[in-house]
């Protein structure tokens, strides 16, 4: 039996994180994890007024910083293995667009020889996936090879820090993981292993609540997105192995902006290619709870949807 | 009605003559464009001698003159364009043994610059860009300005600042260095644009120093002493009063026409200054051989760019050249690309189906601030 866990849509314009807090019974702290929001990390008086007296900070992105500072040997090892990362995932971006390119051409050959396309769309769409669970695998390999920085949350100039998070999030009623940018996000957490406290935290029945960025490091992987950037049309990737606290689940924060949700061909892609995980398009106002392995929609209507396999975008009813 | 039905039915009734044409001129729009053709019209039921269509497509002549349909003062011009073409323009009137030029009477279209402003025929293929206007949601970043005591110059020059919704004085910002300020700020809406592209995270919050010059070709072209302005006066006096970084990484430079030469000029003079230049339909004439034609204020900039082609000299730093294919300038930014990346810099390049012009600058500044100011936009979920 674990706590409650609750997504959200993004929190702009219309919050309503206070509607999930009204969800969480009992008292003690309600933890926050800023983070993603980087060097305004601190600027939390807005989120706190809404969480109230029990809200209690945990400044990964400032303890990381510190951290980095007075660890130069630990700061130049993990800023290598960053550099190799990226180099990586420029990699897997090269192979990763001429799949996508292969299947958006079958796509467009769809109608002239129906079944024998889809059976090669089948096989380019596997090629695709292949791709992906490579990226994360190779990923996965290079992270733990930096060994002396792959569990920096054992060295001592981290130890300190590391009781402090297990103590804030052990005595929590919940925890909090606001939005932001998700690579940030994902890497401070893993940095002080508040990714296995967490996960514990959770398990004896805690509350977490994420939205925008702080949902998407719950899943795994996490999938970038969007769709119009200003170098012209693209296609989600991977950023990485996510957290896997909420399995089976893409989220996709803002997708109503971020992607073009009326193209079925790219819909269709899109949910075809991380299936069996469901991709779940959030709003602002989408509320969704975990309730036996599934969601139920607590916002309104139109607010969370499901991207289908068909290229469809189904509304999540929200519960009566 | 279309123009062919229209002279038909005017050589079949000529006594009808003014009820067809207003008939005409009430049931279209102007110009009238079908598929890569158009076609410019001009009536006002006054007698004229002739029209001529004035605009400034390099390649075409800059005076087009109209046909007559017969028996009447109307007169018409048709011109086929590129697909995704956006064309500013005049009618030269010839009356009473004058030329007058006027916008087109029968197009609400207009493009503004310093000097007027001009008519606009956009191609089917033009697409007004949607972040010229922040959206609804966008928190916007706020104008104010100084005064600096130029010793350079030996006058004060106004300096006015951009600085991001979330500006705070303590954080260290990317800064950006803008030439001909205030002309970017009334004619390109550069101020929304920031604004717009900040709040879609595609590209990063920064801080904007927009400067004017006073004799403006002569201080923008090549001028060593606009150089020391920009790094020994403009520089120093906005890192004292604002929260802007000191890396010339994160530091630029940018302009239009001879603001763009001005530009590469001071990063050439000075390479240790600007990590980043954004150069708008640079006026890079340069000669092989002979005088180069153009007015004198063009000596001291053909001077420069001859020299910059015959230095070889390492120059770093990331460029945003871009240039609209109906300039005469075209042919030079294009020669320019290939020598700055042989020098070593990093150079993505644009070309536009437009001319020498605000509109033109502003629709391909999202192109530019992007490259040099990326934002988080793939990284960033709210």
């Amino acid at each position: 039996m674990s706590g409650d866990l609750f997504l959200l849509g993004p929190q702009r314009p219309n919050p309503n994180l206070g509607e999930a807090l009204e969800r969480i019974p009992g008292t003690g702290p309600i933890v926050t994890i800023t983070a993603g929001w980087r060097l305004d990390e601190g600027e939390i008086d807005a989120l706190h007024a809404v969480v109230g007296p029990d809200a209690v900070h945990l400044p990964l992105y400032q303890w990381f910083e510190e951290c980095m500072e007075t660890m130069p040997e630990t700061r130049r090892r993990y800023k290598q293995r960053q550099r190799e990362l990226r180099r990586v995932k420029e990699l897997y971006r090269i192979r990763l667009h001429r799949a996508l390119e292969a299947v958006r051409a079958l796509h467009e050959r769809a109608d002239q020889d129906n079944e024998l396309v889809e059976k090669q769309l089948e096989w380019a769409l596997a090629d695709v996936r292949r791709i992906d669970r490579q990226f994360v695998d190779h990923s996965k390999s290079l992270f733990a090879a930096y060994t002396d920085v792959s569990r920096p949350w054992e060295l001592p100039e981290v130890a300190a820090r590391r009781k402090e998070s297990a103590e804030k999030l052990s005595s929590a009623r919940a925890i909090l993981i606001a939005g932001g940018h998700v690579a940030v996000l994902r890497n401070r957490m893993l940095f002080f292993g508040v990714h296995q406290q967490l996960f514990q935290a959770w398990l004896q029945k805690t509350a977490v609540v994420a939205w925008g960025a702080g949902a998407m490091v719950l899943t795994d992987p996490i999938v970038l997105f969007y769709d119009d950037p200003p170098d012209g049309p693209s296609h989600p990737e991977i950023l990485d192995s996510g957290l896997a606290l909420v399995q089976d689940t893409v989220v996709l924060p803002d997708a109503e902006k971020r992607l073009r949700l009326r193209d079925r061909m790219r819909v269709r892609l899109l949910a075809g290619r991380f299936r069996p995980h469901q991709c779940v398009a959030m709003e602002n106002g989408a509320f969704l709870e975990m309730k036996d392995g599934g969601w139920v929609q607590r916002g309104e209507r139109g607010t969370a949807s499901v991207l289908e396999p068909t290229g469809e975008v189904v509304p999540l009813e929200p519960i009566a | 009605m279309k123009l062919l039905d229209l002279v038909e039915s005017l050589r079949a009734s000529p006594a009808a003559t003014d009820k067809l044409l207003k008939a005409f001129v009430d049931a279209n729009t102007f110009p009238l464009v079908e598929g890569d053709t158009a076609t410019f019209f001009f009536w006002d039921g006054e007698p004229t001698k002739g029209v001529n269509l004035m605009h400034w497509v390099f390649g075409l002549e800059t005076r087009q003159p109209f046909t007559r349909i017969l028996g009447t003062d109307a007169f018409y011009l048709s011109l086929e364009l590129p697909h995704r073409a956006r064309v500013e323009y005049k009618f030269e009137l010839l009356r009473g043994g004058r030329r007058r030029w006027i916008r087109d009477p029968r197009n609400d279209l207009q493009a503004f610059d310093p000097f007027g402003s001009n008519s606009v025929c956009p191609m089917p293929g033009y697409e007004e860009p949607n972040w010229i206007h922040p959206a609804e949601n966008c928190r916007r970043g706020r104008i104010e300005s100084f005064t600096l005591k130029s010793a350079e110059w030996g006058d004060e020059r106004e300096v006015t600042m951009y600085l991001p919704n979330e500006y705070k004085p303590h954080k260290r910002y990317p800064l950006l260095l803008c030439h001909d300020g205030r002309d970017y700020r009334r004619f390109a809406n550069m101020v929304d644009v920031l604004d717009a592209l900040i709040h879609r995270r595609e590209v990063r919050p920064l801080v904007v120093a927009f400067v004017d010059g006073v004799d403006r070709n002569r201080e923008y072209g090549a001028n060593p002493r606009q150089t020391v302005f920009l790094v020994d006066e403009l520089l120093p006096a906005v890192r004292a009063r604002y929260g802007v970084t000191k890396d010339p990484a994160e530091t630029g430079v940018m302009g239009a026409s001879f603001g763009a030469v001005s530009s590469l000029f001071a990063h050439w003079q000075r390479p240790d200054v600007f990590g980043k230049l954004l150069l708008q339909s640079g006026s890079f004439v340069f000669t092989d051989v002979g005088h180069h034609g153009r007015s004198e204020l063009f000596d001291p900039v053909v001077e420069f760019v001859n020299a910059l082609r015959n230095d070889t000299g390492k120059l770093e730093g990331r460029t945003h050249l871009s240039c609209g294919v109906f300039e005469s300038l075209i042919q030079f930014n294009r020669a320019l690309l290939p020598l700055l990346r042989e020098r070593g810099m990093d150079v993505r390049y644009s070309e536009a189906q437009d001319g020498h012009n605000w509109i033109a600058w502003r629709d391909r500044l999202r192109d530019g601030l992007t490259w040099l100011y990326p934002g988080h936009l793939w990284m960033w979920y709210d």
